[in-house]
């Protein structure tokens, strides 16, 4: 099916030594990690930057955009290289990815993880989940990004500080990480946005 | 996933802004947390911005939220430097005037002194205008 069209045969790789694995966030692709990646690879890391299906630089299969299909792309990347003793860093989204490929193919080859603002266990309310966000709010939320991606950008920076109001979060930052939303294919955001609308 | 979180004993390093708007710390990271095997939670507060008038111009209209809690006064040392500068400002121009009067008085409108101290805060006032 179309799996096949993912080639897992080579992502970017920076630095040699114990492998990192990165899986970046919603509708951003491995540039997300590139202020961290110098520091890493100067620490000795290989850093493997993976890009999702559909994001960044990866194929754009119509299909396979659920978390089991993703864990399995993750595991193509990490047999392809056969990396041992792997950290795995995950933001937002992506670390759904790697609790799915965790429970799906053990962590015989995992030493640690770390998860950068995870999304889990879940934003969406529900009987198990009484403090999450109303449904119709992220309903509206996936309308939102459906209608018109540049404007959803915009408008949730105008709500506040949405990139963060520290002093390193300038404009040109903020235009970049949002350039990325962007360029991803709507089709594709709007996949994984159902269930996990604001988790960039 | 909570089912799924509790199946992971591998160390994990938790990290989370306690400022995430799309992913909130309660809802999210410290629940995650909570419900691996072996988790390590860092949070990382709220950083302070800088005073609103460092900022570039229109940044404070992107930012309602940060707009709100400091009114576009300036701080910190600035507001000292500013202070400062103005009450010396004003000390000097009020010496000024009131040695023009008191030379007025004593010497006499049309004595040469009073000429000079004439001159000398006509062109000393509009400085002092200026630095105020």
């Amino acid at each position: 099916m179309n799996r096949k069209q993912f080639r897992p045969d080579k992502p970017p790789e920076w630095g040699s030594g114990p492998p990192v694995v990165f899986a970046h966030a919603w509708g951003l692709r491995s540039d997300e990690w590139d202020y961290q990646i110098p520091a890493l690879a100067d620490a000795g890391l290989r850093c493997v930057l993976y890009e999702r299906r559909g994001h960044g630089r990866s194929d754009r299969p119509a299909a396979g955009y659920d978390f089991d299909a993703l864990a399995d792309d993750l595991a193509a990347v990490i047999n392809h290289l056969d990396l041992q003793d792997i950290t795995l860093v995950g933001h937002s989204l992506g670390r759904r990815e790697l609790v799915r490929y965790l429970t799906r193919y053990g962590d015989t080859r995992v030493t640690r993880m770390v998860f950068v603002a995870p999304t889990t266990p879940q934003l969406r309310r529900s009987a198990d989940n009484p403090d999450g966000w109303d449904p119709a709010l992220l309903d509206a939320n996936y309308a939102a990004v459906a209608a018109n991606v540049p404007q959803w950008c915009a408008s949730f920076e105008a709500a506040g500080p949405y990139f963060g109001s520290s002093p390193g979060a300038s404009p040109g930052l903020v235009d970049w990480t949002t350039r990325m939303i962007v360029d991803t294919p709507l089709r594709v955001l709007l996949r994984r946005c159902s269930s996990t609308p604001t988790s960039t | 996933m909570t089912g799924e979180l509790q199946k992971i004993q591998v160390p994990t390093l938790v990290l989370h802004g306690d400022q995430d708007a799309s992913a909130p710390i309660e809802l999210t990271g410290r629940k995650t947390a909570a419900l691996l095997g072996s988790a390590t939670l860092r949070v990382y507060p709220r950083r302070r911005p800088r005073p609103v008038r460092q900022r570039p111009r229109g940044h404070q209209h992107r930012h309602p939220r940060l707009h709100r809690r400091n009114p576009g006064r300036p701080a910190g040392r600035l507001l000292l430097m500013r202070t400062v500068g103005a009450t010396a400002t004003a000390t000097v121009r009020f010496l000024l005037e009131l040695g023009a009067y008191a030379s007025l008085g004593y010497w006499g409108a049309s004595t040469r002194g009073a000429v000079a101290l004439r001159a000398a805060l006509a062109v000393l006032a509009p400085l002092a205008a200026i630095l105020v």
